[in-house]
């Protein structure tokens, strides 16, 4: 199975491949201008987005095609830190300065499993990173875990295969980061 | 990751690309340029010519252990001693960047001069995965990265630049060095950074300043643990800006305000925070409690940690006093050591403050201008590993 990692230029995105190839998949880095036909012609079976140091409030628009890209596939999409906030905003929520700014190991508790938190327990530490956050959820939306200053710690479409965290599984020092891929991984796979 | 086939990869390339010609390796002694090295020795043989720069920078007795490590390998090996170059041209530097880019450059004008004299075309480096993404996200300029950043090597040194293990971290270059038979002592080294202690050195460089370094350095070295642990030296002057730290440690250790002593150096550090380099400040805590040392558990100071870096944005690092009695003096001296795989994340190793206090008070007693020693409780992120 290939499973590409959009490069957002954030410092883990060639981490997020290595946790993917640790898993037995194929994965590669490709860039923010990669199209919905770039990937089909790799027969990607899922997409996994990277963070990066841009501010969703005033650079989004740095992540236009992106933003395109997201609206227009149809495989399992994974957004982690930047591109969790990015999915929010493109499906109707709001992303923006975080109060409290998370770094380095945070307790993460855990509403609902779905598919993507399974095998988490009911919390673990997760190790962050990050300026902005989810203000607004998306209305299809609905919060799978939090922290105590952050409310969307994880997020998931009501009824596609799309998720959002906001810290960041690909790191070693997130307990069971790599339970997170491997979830998604099987969505992937059916 | 499948090793061999790692290995007999790069083996391949490096002989496609370098042919009959001859190569040159900036070798430190560290496990990263040490497995290149040999790597490419496998590949093209002789034709690999090892070089050390003596920097000035190194660890007391290093040139000395790397030659001999190396004289054991039957790699051709070379000292080059650059330390006047390299210590005069930081002379009036304080910034951070400038110092590394001061530094870049006198690494690859030796580099250059040493490929000519030994008829290189190519120059074999040992980068890693966090070098170039460091270097490539503006975090810090690690001193071996060209290519990917933009500056070509071949027009501005006359080399081209080959990098085996561009894609790999850490502890799979560790794996690599093991299947490649180097010994433990370096495969499991732990990593010292290509400017060594340049950038442990915060702020401006002197000769004093340096020389008390190394003193420290090698007590930390003898007497601590971890995955990387190592000592810093700053200046003791105070900046006086407004910060809560004495507010916030108060409230959360529920202590008076008037037994907390919190100190802000003039020198800033670099950290990292949402992707973003933070060259920002450092918050020293000393604590009393009821007229002795406070030490509270390493896990609170943490905690206390997070509180303060989150609330005060100018801030990326937080130390905590560990001697008895501070003194009148020109430097402080920082204790870090973290645990890490990879080094692209770190959590602060767990030591017993027994440990630390003793090696804290061996400095005290070694390095008579140091006023005070302060054990780092700031995991990357929000501080970067080294200081600088």
């Amino acid at each position: 199975m290939f499973i590409p990692v959009v490069n957002v230029t954030g410092q883990y995105n060639h981490l997020i491949t290595r946790a993917l190839i640790d898993l037995g998949m194929k994965s590669e880095l490709v860039s923010l201008s990669v199209t919905k036909k770039n990937l089909e012609k790799m027969n990607a079976d899922g997409l996994v987005m990277g963070g990066g140091p841009q501010r969703i409030d005033v650079e989004k628009d740095k992540l236009s095609n992106l933003s395109s890209l997201i609206k227009e596939l149809e495989i399992p999409m994974l957004g982690i830190c930047l591109t969790h906030q990015l999915i929010a905003i493109i499906f109707g929520g709001r992303a923006g300065p975080a109060k409290y700014p998370e770094y380095g190991p945070v307790e993460v508790f855990i509403d609902e499993e779905d598919h993507i938190l399974k095998g988490l327990g009911k919390s673990f530490k997760a190790w962050e990173t990050h300026n902005d956050e989810v203000l607004v959820l998306p209305r299809n939306f609905k919060i799978l875990a939090h922290s105590e200053k952050c409310k969307v710690q994880v997020m998931a479409h009501k009824n596609k295969p799309i998720f959002g965290v906001q810290f960041h599984p690909e790191v070693v020092h997130t307990e069971n980061g790599n339970m997170i891929f491997k979830n998604f991984i099987e969505l992937c796979e059916k | 990751m499948d090793v061999k086939k790692f290995v007999d990869e790069q083996c391949k390339k490096i002989k496609e690309i370098v042919g009959s010609e001859k190569a040159l390796i900036a070798v430190s002694g560290g496990v990263d340029s040490t497995t290149c090295a040999v790597l490419t020795h496998k590949a093209i043989g002789d034709n690999l010519k090892c070089i050390f720069i003596d920097t000035g920078f190194m660890r007391l007795g290093e040139p000395e252990k790397v030659k001999s490590f190396y004289d054991g390998l039957n790699l051709p090996f070379k000292i080059i001693d650059a330390k006047k170059v390299f210590i005069d041209s930081q002379n009036s530097l304080v910034d951070a960047e400038d110092k590394r880019k001061v530094f870049r450059q006198n690494f690859y004008d030796t580099l250059s001069n040493a490929a000519k004299s030994e008829g290189c075309k190519f120059l074999v480096q040992g980068t890693i995965a966090p070098d170039w993404i460091e270097t490539k996200g503006g975090i810090k300029t690690q001193h071996n990265v060209l290519d990917q950043i933009g500056i070509n090597p071949v027009e501005k040194f006359g080399f081209k630049v080959i990098e085996p293990l561009a894609y790999l971290y850490k502890d799979q270059v560790r794996e690599v060095a093991k299947y490649l038979n180097i010994h433990v002592d370096v495969s499991q080294r732990q990593p010292f950074p290509g400017p060594g202690l340049l950038v442990r050195v915060v702020g401006q460089v002197t000769q004093e300043k340096l020389d008390t370094e190394k003193i420290a350095s090698k007590i930390v070295d003898e007497n601590l643990e971890g995955s990387q642990y190592f000592a810093a030296i700053i200046d003791d002057e105070e900046e006086k800006s407004k910060n809560s730290i004495v507010e916030i440690t108060s409230k959360f250790f529920k202590i008076k305000p008037r037994m907390i002593k919190v100190k802000v150096p003039k020198n800033l550090v670099t950290g990292v925070k949402g992707d973003l380099r933070a060259y920002k400040k450092l918050g020293l805590i000393s604590i009393k409690k009821d007229s002795n040392l406070f030490l509270p558990d390493l896990k609170q100071l943490e905690d206390l940690q997070v509180e303060i870096i989150s609330q005060n944005p100018e801030f990326t690092r937080v130390a905590y006093n560990i001697v008895e009695k501070p003194r009148k003096g020109k430097y402080i001296i920082l204790i870090r050591s973290i645990m890490t795989r990879d080094f692209m994340t770190a959590e602060v190793t767990r030591i017993l403050w027994d440990k630390l206090t003793s090696t804290a008070n061996k400095i005290m007693e070694e390095c008579k201008n140091v006023s005070q020693v302060y054990f780092d409780v700031t995991p990357k992120p929000p501080a970067t590993i080294e200081y600088e």
